[in-house]
């Protein structure tokens, strides 16, 4: 479920089931708390992904008359416009930096088995299948470097599920994790520098240009964002949050239950 | 047990870098919650209960 921050930080979004069963798109006022609805559509799931880098539509995947598919929501009116129009579920999508572009992950196949990664424009048109590394496999991106110039992808071409990235320059990828690991890449570092990828031995760290890793230790699939440059959060099971120092290599873990210091 | 009730998921940076926003608990009662990552010795406070 994701959590989207508005661009001035004022408002937090979020979908909720507010007992219908069905999930709609709620706002929360960071200052008082207060909720409110922004979709409330008949029968229908709503879920935000991300803002325009601009702030002004949000994108999110709505199943309204069809299948899970992107639209752009106007978080002030809940008008949705729909940009794609597939028979399968959108698995995930992404705003370039800028937001002239989105990178998402569609399948326009007869194989069920499939999903491949498409770009288009912001407001929907011109769209290309970007990657396909295998019929019949799952290709997903799921971030989109700051320097514009590489984006994150998961895929199981080879049985597994390997994380690296497809470089838009070159339209070459390049696998961080071996074939055999289980891994999803997360977010870049906000310099494009590094990149988050969970393995099975927890969140690691890798490096774009060498591809070295650094590991910091078992923590839940997506429980690890970017602080900035040099600091990652992330969640344990215990339930604790850690702040992970890429200079210092140390970790220090908070309690969530009495949030007292434990490190 | 508990560790599992009280699973922290879904943690998301503020575009000031200085809040973390995050879900706590199962699916049919998760909260939102807030943490000051400038100050995270101190509690989390909790924006939305009772979530799903």
């Amino acid at each position: 479920m994701a959590i989207v921050w508005s661009p001035d930080a004022r408002s937090i979004y979020m979908a909720r089931d507010d007992g219908n069963w069905f999930h709609d798109i709620w706002r929360v006022d960071v200052a008082t708390g207060e909720t409110t609805a922004i979709t409330d559509y008949f029968h229908t799931n709503t879920y935000p992904i991300m803002f325009h880098p601009e702030g002004e539509d949000m994108l999110c995947v709505s199943d309204l008359r069809g299948e899970l598919n992107l639209r752009l929501l106007n978080p002030e009116t809940g008008h949705m416009r729909k940009i794609t129009d597939y028979a399968t579920p959108i698995k995930s999508a992404v705003y370039s930096p800028d937001g002239g572009q989105i990178a998402y992950t569609a399948n326009a196949t007869d194989n069920q088995h499939n999903s491949d990664m498409y770009i288009m424009n912001g407001d929907g048109f011109n769209k290309r299948r970007e990657l396909s590394t295998l019929a019949g496999a799952f290709d997903i991106v799921r971030a989109w470097s700051s320097s514009g110039r590489f984006l994150a992808v998961d895929s199981n071409f080879e049985g597994g599920w390997r994380s690296g990235i497809y470089d838009l320059r070159t339209a070459t990828l390049k696998w961080f994790t071996p074939a055999w690991e289980k891994a999803q890449a997360l977010e870049f570092s906000p310099d494009s520098k590094n990149l988050l990828i969970h393995t099975e031995n927890g969140v690691t760290i890798y490096e774009i240009r060498s591809g070295r890793s650094f590991p910091i230790g078992d923590v839940m699939a997506d429980g690890a964002v970017w602080l900035d440059n040099n600091q990652i959060v992330f969640t344990t099971a215990q339930p604790q949050i850690g702040i992970y120092s890429m200079k210092t290599h140390r970790v220090e873990l908070f309690n969530m239950e009495s949030a007292s210091k434990d490190h | 047990m508990k560790k599992t009730m009280q699973a922290i998921q879904t943690l998301t940076v503020s575009p000031s870098g200085h809040r973390v926003a995050f879900l706590k608990g199962q699916p049919e009662s998760l909260s939102l919650n807030l943490l000051d990552v400038m100050n995270p010795q101190r509690p989390p406070v909790e924006l939305w209960a009772n979530l799903r």
